[in-house]
């Protein structure tokens, strides 16, 4: 009978225990219980290195610099009261501050608190020469992150801090802990798994002292990988530069693979101050800021495209085989849609298709809008990667909108009319963009017409990442050609409206935007590819309110002017 | 007096409830302030729920179970399936599913759910022959099905990753095959080659885990997570040597020194606590619940009440023992609950139910 086997079996494992229990309980009780009396065993921790991120051309993107911090191991600490003013003084910093962060700090009486990082070394010789008379009190050299070109890599880098509590619950079983400095945002957040290096330490028995009897344990910490990003950080920080007092964003994408050079947002923040936490005035200053510092601009912020819109509507009318390109619409400065009219900028006449593209004349994309319909103009820009994420290896991305006739029908309850239409050929009304969105689809309309994967990450630790693969846009390849070429007419005519773009040698294609906001000023976009005939660069540069695409044109020749000059656009 | 296999259950059942409530309530403590009393309210709603659904249970005739199983077995399946998605998406493991303010963990529904499956396989007389006679029966037939029935969930167990419960589920599948006379050259063939495939499913393990295993072996490898709080697990529990340092002053678990005092670890602030007067008891007392439900079995009416029995039997056995060892440091920490102690709303439910479905099989004999 198989049941007998099975009992003695649960015997025979309980009795095991019981075993067991006795021996650790009963014969070896006393020392153990010695061991919990005296809290004899502790656990030195050490932190890992973090691995270090580069651009391109391995310049250092985030660096770990050597930090001096004082700690209090508060099961050795005899008086706290005397212990926290003799560190005020040394520190000079307010008693209650020392309190404060060991009291915030504190996790049991073995675990060292961290009451001041980052202090200068001659304060901490200072407090070292002390440590003798204030018992529990150490001096601690440690790692800390350091971003050399702060606010121009804010948005793509991001930040440490302090795990929190929806990230420990979900990294847990990846080894994260209380107390661990993760990324907060951008590639430090999205790439922290392989940065963060493996934390080691001893685990050491001490006498009544504190003093160090015997190593029971040691496990070195181990380096965390560094990474290697596709940015260019020459012509980032030309970006950002440019960019003035202007907010916004800056893009410039390679065609062919998708490897982001330059993704910059403006405005921006320091992200040392939250590394040291010491400059609490700044530290607010952009926490309550009302330009939202901390939105990444390039990748998340949506909005309307305006004119540069012109590209799909062009593309759908193209697909749609309903005009001929040679077809000539009079601009009479207005058109009459329904029982409204709708506005051109200017008078522009008589206009073929590139004359069209290159004045940005709104009347004629009315009537291509007419030609493509609010539908094919809908399915187009979703092949050309708006309304949906781009799936850049950051977060908080923003997806856009693409409107469609079905959509208003079932969520305004309302009919899509003429007028609709009408503004959606010109990017107005519903339909929202990311920077990063539009040179994307400037990418596949210079490459023949396949949509890149965006990414900013070359090697991790010196592996390659492999990217996801272009998708394909449905487009024929003859009529992909009839836009590229039509884009070069806003920079080479004289009168274009990207015209100042016109720099000798690079041959720039591109679209600009004036794109109406309800109410306050205009938003600023140009967007485009270069060179014409082999193209190699897809940009996007945004200015939020930045009243005229001028603006933005002027923006983009200062960077490509001086990135020609230092030979950045090989 | 006669011997009343239900009272003694009950009996049991409220000694242990009890004792684990009381031991719950002090590791909620710090320092004397009550910093998890929710934890504690909590769990003893869902003793008041566990208890009730148990009632409930022992009125149900466990022959209906019958009808509930496939779609019982098909939910846990796509309960797992979803908990490993959602839990891709947002890059990090994840054992819960969330309704509202209540979340449960899918694997451990699927525990009881494959028992009702294997209860079910091995009583069916049209798949092993008019005799239900499984000694007779070919690896084909005695083994292979209820092999995969196993292997899917405990596969989507194990890339949660949860070790523990995986292993669960072949004790629960061996102990049953075993109950149920498969052939032993077949299941000691079936060990066999798990044992020989060993080297190949290491490489499946993330890296922590090897880690638990080789702290196991080493504790002195990993001085930081699971190898400190074994050895601080072993100081509390023998810190409390014979009689123990009385109720709400064990000073290991009141003083923060064990990450997972109240749920894997509840056992050694009992331990500390009460001494080995207390932890013996403990022991004893899973003893008897498990001698008691393993008698049910044997005198049920049916083979289905009597492999559902064993396999309940085997589920709170393995629990009880691999935790009470891994506490003690004589096994790899595995992150398993001790039954009925260990804080968690959808482990103390789940055993209360089963338990329930036990009383039904006794009232039936």
């Amino acid at each position: 009978m198989r049941l007998g086997t099975y009992r003695i079996l649960i015997l025979v494992t309980l009795a095991a225990a019981v075993l067991g229990l006795v021996m650790i309980q009963g014969v070896r009780g006393p020392r153990y219980f010695d061991l919990s009396q005296r809290n004899a065993i502790r656990l030195i921790p050490q932190e890992p290195y973090r691995g270090r991120i580069y651009d391109r051309a391995h310049r250092l993107m985030a660096d770990n610099v050597l930090s001096f911090d004082v700690v209090i191991i508060p099961q050795e600490m005899i008086s706290s009261q005397k212990t926290f003013s003799a560190l005020a003084a040394l520190l000079s910093v307010p008693a209650e501050k020392v309190a404060l962060a060991y009291k915030k700090g504190h996790l049991n009486p073995s675990t060292p608190v961290p009451v001041a990082v980052g202090i200068d070394k001659e304060k901490a010789i200072a407090v070292a020469e002390q440590e003798l008379d204030l018992p529990g009190v150490a001096v601690r050299l440690n790692a800390k992150r350091f971003y050399p070109s702060a606010e121009a890599t804010a948005h793509l880098l991001g930040y440490l801090g302090e795990i929190d509590r929806e990230r420990i619950t979900r990294l847990k079983s990846y080894g994260y802990d209380l107390k661990d400095k993760v990324g907060m945002s951008g590639l430090e957040e999205t790439l922290d798994i392989f940065l963060r290096g493996e934390r080691g330490g001893e685990q050491i028995e001490v006498d009544s002292l504190g003093r160090k009897v015997r190593l029971i344990g040691y496990r070195p910490s181990s380096f965390g990988k560094d990474v290697e990003t596709t940015i260019d950080l020459e012509l980032q920080q030309l970006a950002y530069a440019a960019m003035g007092q202007h907010n916004g964003a800056f893009v410039v994408m390679d065609v062919a693979s998708g490897e982001v050079l330059v993704l910059c947002s403006k405005p921006s923040y320091d992200p040392n101050v939250f590394i040291d936490r010491s400059d609490m005035n700044r530290l607010s200053a952009y926490l309550t800021s009302s330009e939202a510092p901390f939105m990444d601009r390039a990748i998340s912020g949506q909005f309307p495209p305006g004119s540069v819109f012109k590209v799909v509507t062009a593309a759908a009318a193209l697909k749609a085989r309903r005009f001929p390109v040679a077809m000539t619409y009079v601009c009479r400065g207005r058109l009459k849609v329904g029982d409204r009219y709708f506005k051109c900028w200017s008078e522009h006449g008589e206009q073929d298709f590139f004359q069209a593209m290159g004045h940005s004349c709104d009347t004629y994309f009315y009537h291509l809008g007419f030609h493509a319909s609010a539908d094919g103009m809908t399915r187009m820009a979703h092949q050309f990667g708006l309304g949906r994420k781009t799936g850049i290896e950051l977060g908080q991305e923003a997806a856009g909108f693409v409107p469609s006739r079905v959509w208003k029908n079932l969520t305004l309850f309302e009919n899509w009319y003429d007028g609709d239409t009408a503004n959606f050929a010109i990017g107005q009304g519903f339909v929202l963009v990311t920077p990063l969105q539009l040179a994307r689809l400037m990418a596949a309309v210079a490459n023949g017409g396949l949509l890149p994967s965006p990414h900013v990450t070359k090697t991790i630790g010196g592996e390659p990442v492999v990217g996801r693969p272009a998708e394909r846009v449905d487009f024929p390849a003859e009529d992909l050609t009839m836009v590229r070429q039509a884009l070069r007419y806003p920079v080479s005519l004289p009168d274009g409206t990207a015209h100042s773009l016109d720099i000798e040698g690079l041959d720039i294609c591109a679209k600009t935007g004036t794109a109406q906001v309800g109410g306050g000023v205009s938003h600023a976009w140009v967007a485009g590819f270069f060179p014409a005939d082999s193209p190699r660069y897809a940009f996007c540069v945004f200015l939020e309110h930045g009243e005229s695409s001028h603006e933005a044109c002027a923006v983009a020749r200062v960077v490509f002017e001086e990135g020609q000059k230092r030979g950045r656009w090989l | 007096m006669r011997y009343r296999p239900q009272a003694v259950l009950w009996l049991i059942l409220v000694l242990i409830l009890a004792m684990g409530l009381l031991c719950l309530y002090s590791s909620c403590h710090q320092k004397g302030d009550f910093i998890r009393k929710d934890e504690f309210v909590k769990q003893l709603m869902w003793a008041a729920v566990g208890l009730g659904g148990m009632f409930l249970m022992s009125r149900l005739d466990y022959r209906r179970l019958n009808f509930f199983m496939a779609p019982l077995y098909l939910a846990a399946i796509a309960s797992l399936i979803f908990v490993l998605v959602s839990g891709r998406a947002i890059m990090g493991a994840q054992r819960w599913l969330t309704f509202g303010s209540v979340s449960f963990q899918p694997s451990e529904l699927g525990k009881f759910v494959f028992i009702l499956v294997l209860a079910r396989y091995y009583s069916s007389k049209t798949i092993l022959g008019v005799h239900a006679d499984a000694h007779a029966a070919g690896f084909l037939k005695a083994c292979a099905p209820p092999l995969g029935l196993m292997l899917l969930p405990m596969l989507l167990v194990l890339a949660q990753p949860d070790l523990g419960t995986a292993i669960v589920y072949l004790f629960i599948f061996f102990s049953c095959a075993f109950l149920a006379q498969v052939r032993l050259r077949y299941l000691a063939g079936l060990a066999l080659a798990g044992l020989a495939g060993f080297p190949f499913f290491w490489h499946f393990l993330k890296g922590y885990q090897k880690l638990r295993l080789l702290v196991f072996l080493n504790p002195s490898s990993d001085p930081l997570g699971a190898g400190y709080t074994v050895i601080q697990s072993k100081i509390a529990i023998g810190s409390g040597q014979w009689l123990g340092k009385g109720f709400m002053s064990g000073t290991q678990g009141q003083l923060n020194f064990l990450a997972e005092r109240h749920t894997d670890f509840i056992f050694s602030t009992w331990a500390e606590e009460w001494g080995l007067f207390g932890s013996v008891t403990l022991v004893v007392l899973y003893g008897v619940l498990i001698f008691v439900i393993l008698h049910i079995a044997e005198t049920a009416k049916d083979m289905y009440g009597r492999m559902l029995a064993c396999g309940v039997a085997s589920v709170l056995f393995f629990h009880a023992a691999v935790n009470i060892m891994m506490n003690a440091g004589m096994c790899p920490v595995v992150g398993l609950p001790l039954p009925f102690f260990s804080y968690g709303g959808s482990s103390l439910v789940f055993n209360l139910l089963a338990l329930g479905v036990v009383l039904n099989i006794e009232r039936q004999k």
